[in-house]
């Protein structure tokens, strides 16, 4: 994004895009956030807020991908910006269903709500909201290294990946204890199940991100490669 | 006759309101939760439900919200009934479908006046008036249906479904509909049962030839340099010498070319005399004089042009004449702006470094919103870099939506709260434009300042409660002596129930001006000692007439020790521990109250005991005001929710800590841990309680 092209229209389309791309992650990112909090305070108003904006990050998909055909059609960019762009739109794509994400666990908890459940009900809401720390904190990083384009910071997204699948494993043994303690749990934990599945699809999320970030600057795709094979290729 | 349910957790109000409504003639059913009221509803649909808004549990709000989201109860009359009277909580209780909002204390009058009211709009059928359709009247209170003078004999039911059609005129009713309103919907009967009911109601109206008014239809968020290049050279130091005009100059060069062509000219002509060519000797010698002069100044020309062509660090040429004059020149003026640049550096060093030692986050933004400049605390706040992040677009790393909603706006005043980068702490941040089109950021860590204005309106909104419930009782009762003819049993019944309250309010009250009291009070004396064995022989009195007989109370036989300090708090410390160990053990439990000194020297005052108990994760949030564990309000035990935050206090303020240890279900531990410095022992204790004497 750095490179002068000798058109400058051309430059301030695609740092222009870039920003819109990253306006949205920011969306996306206060999504997720407001979502578990809504989870773990069992607030019905928040979670309406979530769902209300979920249409934003729609409509911001839609726009985005609509000026990217724009701008591959006008200017028909060759490598670097060729990359970006496609980058862009499968970050979108990833940005959208993150958002969609959200989305769920804020409709899980306007049943939960509907329901009866009440936050006196020994939930474990706070390993949730502990994973879900872990996978915001990732997708901002990986945001964060979009915007930079710092590929160090793209592999260390890879690596602490495993960190919440490891949050997810154990926050499923501990739901199934309580389902076997207390029959009349299952179907709150089975809700929380899907949650915490839904946190940890937004760790993958962070991931695909991170691996676009690689595709932009190296020029090497390196999805399905271990992560040492990706840290090798980088440097 | 309407049946109206009252979901109100204080027992005194419920009552309150029980009996009111049962003078004005309605049917009342009770519940204390929100899982009862649930129940009552799906059994029977009321015609009203009196709602309160803090219940333990599921809040009342919650539950006219999934009311109003049901169809069978969607039409549901609900009076919300709260300590709440802010303004937004108002518009948040109508908004979740409550149909009125009254707050308390209220008056009962009032709350019957609005009832009616309400039932009027909602459910008119409910209400005991007159109705008239046509020639046909039906009064409910008397249960008689006539035409102008000619009375209609009607069975229950064809009364109720002549009731319903009269109230809803003008309306087509499918079957299932009249059965759910004339019938109630928990009677599960055959439809066609409505066909028979229309039938014989049209029967019974034949007579009074009003059979036709019943019609069945068919088929509905830089750095600067330092180098203030030590001069090697300071052109001050030489600026002291004569100041020349330029003109002088001029002079001296054409006098010494004039100088060097005489007496270039002269040796030519002294010369060229002895090979008879003097006057072109004299010539030449003259064009080498001037030669010899141009070439002199062609050197120093070019050294000086060479220095200007190069970094000028150096001094300038110190040439005499024409060249060296241009060059110090030039070299002084050149000196003379570069200081001026250091110093305008200095300040704008001086001016950043002021900026970074800001508490607040500074951020300079460009035109294009491109982040200029930052302090270390905004770095910090937006997870910044200062350096690599210079001319990256904000919002591509300050993502925020609310920030980037903000920062498109062209021109806001507002601050916009944001969590910041790790989401930890909340961020208010300001946005003002300065220049041509730049920007400034500020924001500011308000955290501390959020949290403490939750707490205190969580204070507030709990005082505002606890004292408002017991003098809604008392002003209701007062109000329903004077105006309801009471049976003696009632009456006595109405009579305790206000004393109770005004019991209530009187503690709370007593509890309250002893937290200002603590809180306002200098330090208590280390000088005055209180001895043990009052405090217990006190606390012990007290909690045997509340147990009254139902609890062992057990307390140290002896204990010569004494502690210093002030008295009526430690007293009172020490009674709310075992009152509250009294009060939350159930009947035939043990309450154990002893004393040791551990090895530090610092004494220990615990009260155990075999009650209920709490859970781990309410521990830390036990000695917050009016924290309840259960987080219901009811007030089955009698309590306050201020007597550990007394008991913090105190012993904070003695210098100790209050350590609690408890489990559910097993019984609770509550140690008042008092420092070595004021703990007085058996031999000088003996010479301090003298000592007390005498100081008092």
């Amino acid at each position: 994004m750095t490179d002068k092209h000798l058109s400058t229209q051309f430059d301030s389309e695609l740092s222009g895009i870039s920003t819109r791309v990253l306006e949205m992650g920011g969306l996306v990112e206060s999504q997720v956030a407001q979502a578990v909090y809504a989870l773990t305070n069992f607030s019905a108003d928040i979670a309406s807020d979530v769902l209300r904006h979920e249409d934003r990050v729609n409509t911001m998909e839609i726009e985005i991908d609509r000026d990217l055909s724009t701008i591959i059609a006008r200017r028909q960019p060759t490598a670097r910006d060729l990359r970006l762009l496609i980058a862009i739109s499968k970050t979108i794509a990833n940005l959208e269903r993150v958002g969609d994400e959200a989305a769920r666990i804020a409709r899980t908890v306007q049943r939960l709500i509907d329901a009866g459940v009440s936050s006196r009900l020994r939930l474990p809401v706070n390993d949730l909201a502990h994973e879900a720390e872990l996978a915001v904190a990732q997708l901002r990083k990986a945001l964060d290294a979009f915007a930079r384009l710092d590929t160090q910071k793209a592999v260390e997204v890879l690596k602490q990946d495993d960190q919440i699948d490891r949050e997810f494993d154990g926050l499923l043994r501990k739901l199934i204890t309580y389902m076997m303690e207390d029959p009349r749990t299952i179907s709150t934990s089975i809700d929380l199940v899907f949650v915490a599945k839904a946190i940890e699809r937004v760790g993958d999320h962070a991931k695909n991100l991170a691996e676009v970030i690689i595709y932009i600057v190296k020029g090497t795709d390196v999805r399905h490669n271990t992560v040492a094979a990706v840290e090798s290729m980088v440097k | 006759m309407s049946r109206v349910l009252v979901v109100e957790d204080e027992p005194a109000i419920a009552e309150l309101m029980a009996i009111n409504l049962r003078h004005a003639g309605h049917e009342v059913v009770m519940a204390s939760t929100a899982e009862q009221a649930l129940l009552q509803v799906d059994q029977v649909l009321p015609d009203l439900v009196v709602l309160d808004w803090m219940l333990p549990g599921q809040s009342g709000l919650a539950l006219a919200k999934r009311w109003r989201s049901q169809s069978r109860t969607r039409e549901l009359p609900i009076i919300m009934l709260t300590a709440r009277a802010e303004e937004p909580d108002k518009i948040a209780g109508l908004d979740a479908g409550a149909d009125d909002y009254l707050t308390k204390p209220f008056s009962t009058n009032e709350l019957m006046a609005r009832i009616r009211a309400v039932l009027r709009r909602k459910a008119p059928d409910a209400l005991d008036s007159a109705v008239e359709v046509g020639m046909l009247r039906l009064d409910p209170a008397t249960r008689r249906v006539s035409r102008d003078t000619q009375e209609v004999r009607l069975g229950p039911t064809e009364f109720r479904l002549l009731h319903f059609f009269m109230t809803h005129p003008e309306r087509v009713h499918s079957r299932s509909q009249l059965l759910d309103r004339v019938w109630g919907d928990h009677v599960f009967i055959e439809e066609r049962t409505v066909d028979v009911h229309v039938k014989r109601l049209r029967e019974a109206l034949s007579p009074v030839s009003c059979a036709g008014m019943i019609e069945t239809v068919r088929g509905p968020a830089t750095a600067s340099h330092t180098s203030s290049s030590p001069w090697r050279h300071d052109p001050d130091a030489h600026a002291v010498e004569v100041e020349r005009s330029a003109m002088s100059w001029l002079f001296s060069r054409f006098l010494a070319g004039a100088l060097a062509m005489v007496v270039g000219a002269s040796l030519g002509y002294w010369s060229g005399g002895p090979v008879h060519a003097s006057l072109i000797a004299a010539v030449l010698g003259g064009a080498v004089g001037v030669g010899t002069i141009s070439a002199i100044d062609t050197v120093r020309g070019y050294r000086l042009i060479r220095w200007l062509a190069g970094s000028q660090e150096d001094a300038a040429p110190r040439d005499t004449g024409f060249w060296g004059e241009i060059g110090y020149r030039v070299e002084r003026s050149i000196r003379s702006r570069e200081r001026g640049t250091a110093q305008e550096r200095l300040r704008l060093a001086q001016f950043l470094s002021a900026m970074e030692a800001s508490p607040n986050g500074i951020l300079l933004l460009d035109a294009n919103d491109q982040i200029h400049w930052c302090n270390s605390v905004a770095a910090d706040h937006f997870g910044l870099d200062p350096e690599r992040d210079r001319m990256q677009p904000v919002t591509n790393l300050v993502r925020a939506p609310g920030f980037v909603a903000a920062l498109h706006l062209p021109s806001t005043t507002e601050a916009v709260l944001v969590p910041d980068v790790r989401g930890r702490c909340t961020l208010s941040i300001v946005i003002r434009a300065y220049g041509e089109g730049l920007r400034l950021v500020l924001s500011q860590d308000v955290t501390q300042r959020e949290r403490a204005d939750a707490m205190r309106r969580d204070f507030v909104a709990n005082v505002s409660h606890e004292i408002r419930s017991p003098l809604t009782v008392v002003a209701g009762f007062i109000e329903t002596l004077s105006s309801l003819p009471l049976s003696e049993v009632e009456r006595k019944r109405v009579l305790m129930l206000m004393g109770q309250q005004a019991q209530r309010m009187q503690t709370l009250v007593g509890d309250l001006l002893i937290l200002a009291q603590l809180e306002g009070s200098p330090l208590p004396p280390s000088d005055r000692c209180v001895p043990l064995a009052k405090l217990f022989g006190q606390s012990k009195a007290d909690a045997v007439a509340l147990s009254s007989g139902r609890h062992t109370v057990r307390f140290p036989e002896e204990c010569a020790a004494q502690i210093a300090g002030n008295e009526s708090e430690l007293l009172s410390a020490l009674t709310n521990l075992v009152n509250n160990a009294v009060r939350y053990t159930p009947e035939g439990g043990r309450v154990t109250v002893s004393w040791r000194t551990r090895d530090d020297g610092s004494g220990e005052v615990s009260v155990a005991d075999t009650g209920i108990g709490v859970d781990r994760e309410h521990i830390p949030r036990l000695t917050e005001r009016f924290y309840r564990v259960d987080g219901s309000r009811s007030r089955d035990t009698g309590g306050t929710g201020l007597g550990l935050s007394i008991v913090k206090h105190v012993v904070q303020r003695h210098g100790g800590e209050l350590e609690i240890q408890s489990e559910a279900g097993k019984g609770s531990r509550f140690s008042l841990i008092l420092p070595a410095a004021r703990v007085r022992m058996a031999g000088p204790g003996v010479a301090g309680a003298n000592e007390q004497r005498s100081v008092a």
